[in-house]
């Protein structure tokens, strides 16, 4: 049982974990996510009394970390592979985190057979490749046998079987009764790994519930509704009289409406009843990278930009095109598909006020549609000249570019 | 690639760890500051002093006291330039972006000595000056006989210690090892070979011994060093050359 | 060998355990931890990397070397030693050799910096008092030991080697500060090394410091021509690490300044007092 109350961190005048109350229960897997920078690590530390907090607290079982008796009893960490001398060979390593905790030396024998280095044992560390460094630091934490477990990007550098060791001792590790907190990147991973979710961004809690309640408050389950390419009317006409019906249309990059808030076979009479032809309507369910790809939306701090090697670039040949920008590339909210209902964004980020509410209309939604290239420059006078070819590049309707450009431009200018 | 593209990313990579800021400003603040305050206690003292020792005085080598001292801070920053790439393992990705060794060895080596110089010949002049000024009437001006070059002298034999340094490290690449090797030897050996009698022949012809010929002006009563303040610093550019040399045929040779 | 998660009764746990309840116990007792087991980890530690080893044996092949090099060298000239003490030639090898145990002082906390390895020993102890003090005695005891074998065989061999040259018969006393004297202090230094190593974090930096320390003095007395700075001068070179070392072999460079066992308590009390600044610094700085 791990608790935080107020937990605070600040560095400099740099707030990197700021106001965190959270519970980790014990029989569970708790996965604890948030973007790069977010406080993940530095919130770790705190719970490990490594870091103090700047105000709130953080305990186990009742206790700060570092008032706890016999800590490593109680608490086993992977913090960072990394975190070991190179110099030494992974049996000495453990053996002196064992005897420091009063644990038999046969115990490190052990783990290191429980994590599959009983070969490389008295080999020095230095060598051993990412997921070996891993291995040894799950080895590491499990030592004192411990009633809490907290892994730090447990499955960095593992292979796929790693992958599915982590997984599956994660869960027999909870199954035990043990309270498991686990922070990783991998969306696909969590799901399938952890029970439960505690979501920052720029330090403050965003989520904290069960994995299944995390999906269906942030999935925007939505229809995806293409209508002829030839006839543009078409589609405007067919927006208006869904937005009619009280559903939430969004027009997608390539020329297809994203629509929320209506069921399909509504959509189908409403489109049959306006005489608009279809040529797609398709359910689309969320997934937990999607989920929180948009809950996170406005709390990522290391954004990508796209490549647009200005500046850079020899003048084209003629007749050369630019190679097509792969979508999503640095395009923010390209998994995220907003809520529809300004009702339907259960946690708005404090202190981005409007931030996440705008972002719905913003978000120039590029789904896997290969000429989805208006952000880059280097892309567009090239796609111009192909745009018959394309499917979507004409589609554009007049009304939705101008906010789709507009809202995108804070999010990168930041 | 060429060079300028190697230097200019070296000069990046430079400016931007903490440890050339502190090895660097150290050495410039140790130099002036034990310059002046060794300077300020001859001062105070140059009366009560016997004829001879005024005769000998070279108020330009004693602003220059602190050199023996700052020295080690730039030893600290030849070594560490060139080991920080081993021991970050940043040294895989230079030379995958880098591919030609001599360039990028060379290519550190010449942004690091620039470096260098730049700071070396600012400790230098602002030493000489500034102990001069704390000398106060019985300083000397840099207009006087053999003054400049000693002064441009001393700035030199910052850039060489740290350049020698870099050399060993290229040779060594673990900054521990390194340190390891040229503090007693700057320090202990080199100061025992070359004031111990027998050892005395041949402990000048040492890189610093020889190279500080330069920093004197006014030569010691007793001095029968074969070579001048120029010989000697070629003597100490020789040893810097070996160490180079050494380092690049070890860096070309060997796995990175 | 059991596994540790041994398959154990299908978990009973309902959906949301009750938080109060402990959810798992090892089978593995639990033991209250003390200063010894903090001191048996850090001996393993000391003897599983190549550094130790490497700086320990430059240091003995320093120490016995440059001793018995001298030792042979005044045996094989005719030079007369006229009355003093042979022990005294084991002098050089150990300042030469007190880089090593101050290099190997500094990597034994400044190391676990420079690897991140301090965060998994602060995380399996957190009495950070605790671990710094199990350092400290761990390595002293070993720096200590080191430094008494090698002492011991050069100051033994030199006393055979220079019996008919005549040195005098060294007295009990001056056995035992040329051995124990000198390898207490010799340790009380890389304790220092240690104990800056902890504070500066940085491995580069704190050997820095160090030589910078032993040497300082020297270098600025170096400079001081005149004979009336003479008092700075000689105070200088009096209270500066080498001398102070060579004052356990009584032939100090200087008549006045610290004798008999001065130099320890000198040592004690600076690197006492650095101690407590580490110490407070750990116990109140992030890792």
């Amino acid at each position: 049982m791990i608790e935080a109350v107020g937990l605070t961190k600040r560095y400099g005048d740099k707030t990197a974990v700021y106001n965190l109350s959270f519970q980790v229960r014990p029989g569970t897997v708790t996965g604890f996510l948030g973007p790069n920078g977010s406080g993940k690590s530095t919130t770790m530390r705190m719970i490990l009394g490594l870091d103090n907090p700047t105000s709130g607290q953080v305990t186990i079982g009742g206790f700060p970390y570092r008032k706890l008796p016999n800590a490593p009893r109680q608490v086993g960490a992977l913090l960072d592979a990394k975190a070991v001398h190179g110099g030494r060979a992974a049996r000495n390593h453990l053996l002196c985190l064992a005897q420091l905790s009063g644990i038999p030396a046969r115990r490190v024998d052990e783990v290191l057979g429980v994590v599959g280095l009983q070969d490389v044992a008295r080999r020095r560390s230095k060598g051993f490749s990412l997921g070996m460094g891993q291995r040894l630091g799950i080895a590491a934490a499990l030592l004192g046998d411990p009633q809490v477990l907290l892994f730090d990007e447990p499955v960095n550098g593992l292979d796929p079987e790693g992958i599915l060791w982590v997984r599956n001792l994660m869960k027999s590790l909870a199954a035990e009764g043990r309270t498991v907190f686990v922070s990783s990147h991998l969306m696909s991973e969590m799901a399938l790994t952890a029970d439960h979710l505690i979501v920052i961004g720029r330090g403050q809690l965003l989520a904290d519930m069960s994995v299944r309640d995390f999906i269906s408050a942030n999935s925007a389950d939505f229809a995806r509704v293409r209508t002829p390419d030839t006839e543009p009317q078409q589609r405007e006409k067919l927006s208006s009289a869904l937005t009619e019906a009280g559903g939430h249309v969004l027009p997608e990059q390539d020329g297809a409406l994203r629509v929320t808030g209506l069921p399909l076979p509504r959509i189908s009479d409403i489109a049959h009843a306006s005489d608009v032809r279809l040529w797609e309507l398709s359910p689309h369910q969320a997934s937990l990278e999607e989920a929180y790809m948009r809950m996170t939306q406005g709390a990522v701090d290391y954004r990508s930009t796209i490549d647009q090697r200005a500046g850079l670039m020899q003048p084209l040949p003629p007749g050369y095109q630019p190679p097509i920008p792969v979508p999503g590339q640095g395009q923010p909210g390209w998994y995220a598909p907003p809520p529809p209902q300004p009702g339907g964004q259960p946690f708005v980020m404090p202190g981005q006020p409007g931030q996440v509410p705008a972002g719905p209309y913003g978000a120039p939604a590029a789904p896997a549609a290969p000429g989805a290239g208006g952000p880059n420059p280097y892309a567009q006078p090239a796609s111009e000249d192909r745009a018959p070819a394309g499917p979507a590049a004409p589609a554009q309707p007049p009304a939705s570019p101008a906010p789709a450009a507009d809202l995108t431009k804070p999010e990168d200018a930041r | 690639m060429a060079m300028a593209h190697v230097i200019r990313s070296e000069w990046t990579k430079i400016r931007s760890v903490a440890s050339t800021v502190w090895t660097l400003s150290a050495a410039l603040v140790v130099t002036v500051a034990l310059g002046m305050l060794i300077s300020a206690l001859t001062r105070r003292e140059f009366d009560s002093m016997s004829p001879r020792d005024r005769l000998t005085l070279d108020p330009t080598f004693i602003s220059f006291a602190g050199m023996s001292l700052g020295q080690l801070a730039m030893i600290v920053f030849g070594v560490l330039v060139v080991s920080n790439e081993y021991s970050t393992g940043m040294i895989r990705t230079s030379l995958a972006a880098v591919p030609r060794r001599a360039t990028f060895l060379f290519g550190k080596i010449t942004v690091a000595t620039a470096l260098a110089l730049v700071v070396g010949m600012a400790t230098s002049f602002l030493a000489f000056f500034l102990g001069q000024a704390v000398l106060g009437p019985h300083g000397a001006r840099l207009g006087d006989p053999g003054v400049l070059r000693a002064v441009v002298g001393g700035g030199l034999y910052m850039t060489l210690i740290a350049m020698f340094s870099m050399g060993i490290a290229a040779m060594l690449r673990s900054p521990m090892l390194s340190l390891g090797v040229l503090m007693p030897f700057f320090f202990l050996i080199s100061n025992i070979l070359g004031n111990v009698s027998a050892t005395k022949k041949i402990g000048r012809f040492l890189p610093d011994q020889a190279g500080s010929r330069i920093l004197q002006v006014v030569p010691g009563a007793a001095d029968d060093t074969p070579y001048g303040p120029w010989g000697g610093l070629g003597i100490m550019v020789l040893w810097v050359a070996a160490a180079l040399i050494g380092g690049y045929a070890l860096l070309k040779q060997r796995d990175a | 060998m059991s596994t540790p998660q041994p398959p154990q009764a299908p978990p009973a746990w309902p959906a949301t355990p009750d938080s109060r309840t402990p959810g798992y116990t090892s089978p593995i007792p639990v033991v209250r931890t003390h200063l010894g087991h903090a001191i048996a980890s850090e001996w393993t530690k000391i003897r599983s990397v190549r550094s130790t080893m490497w700086t320990l044996g430059v240091f003995v092949l320093l120490v016995i070397g440059i001793g018995l090099g001298t030792g042979a060298l005044v045996a094989s000239s005719s030079s007369d030693l006229g009355g003093e003490s042979p022990l005294a030639l084991g002098f050089f090898g150990l300042l030469l050799g007190s880089m090593c145990v101050i290099t190997l002082g500094v990597l034994t906390t400044a190391s676990e910096y420079g690897t991140g390895m301090i965060r998994t020993t602060m995380t399996a102890c957190p009495s950070r008092g605790r671990v710094l003090a199990a350092k400290a005695i761990v390595f002293f005891l070993v720096a200590f030991v080191v430094t008494l074998v090698a002492a011991s065989v050069v100051a033994l061999a030199q006393a055979s080697m220079l019996e008919n040259h005549g040195a005098r018969v060294p007295t009990g006393s001056e056995w035992f500060k040329g051995t124990v004297g000198v390898s207490l202090f010799i340790a009380l230094l890389g304790l220092l090394s240690l104990v800056i190593g902890s504070i500066v974090r940085h491995s580069a930096g704190a050997i820095t410091i160090m030589i910078g320390l032993l040497l300082a003095p020297l270098v600025i007395a170096l400079f001081m021509f005149a004979e009336s700075l003479s008092k700075v001068r000689t105070g200088l070179l009096e209270y500066s690490i080498p001398n102070q070392l060579s004052v356990f072999y009584s032939n100090s460079l200087t008549s006045s300044g610290p004798t008999g066992w001065d130099p320890l308590w000198i040592a004690l009390g600076v690197t006492a007092v650095a101690f407590a600044g580490a110490f407070v610094l750990l116990e109140k700085r992030d890792v």
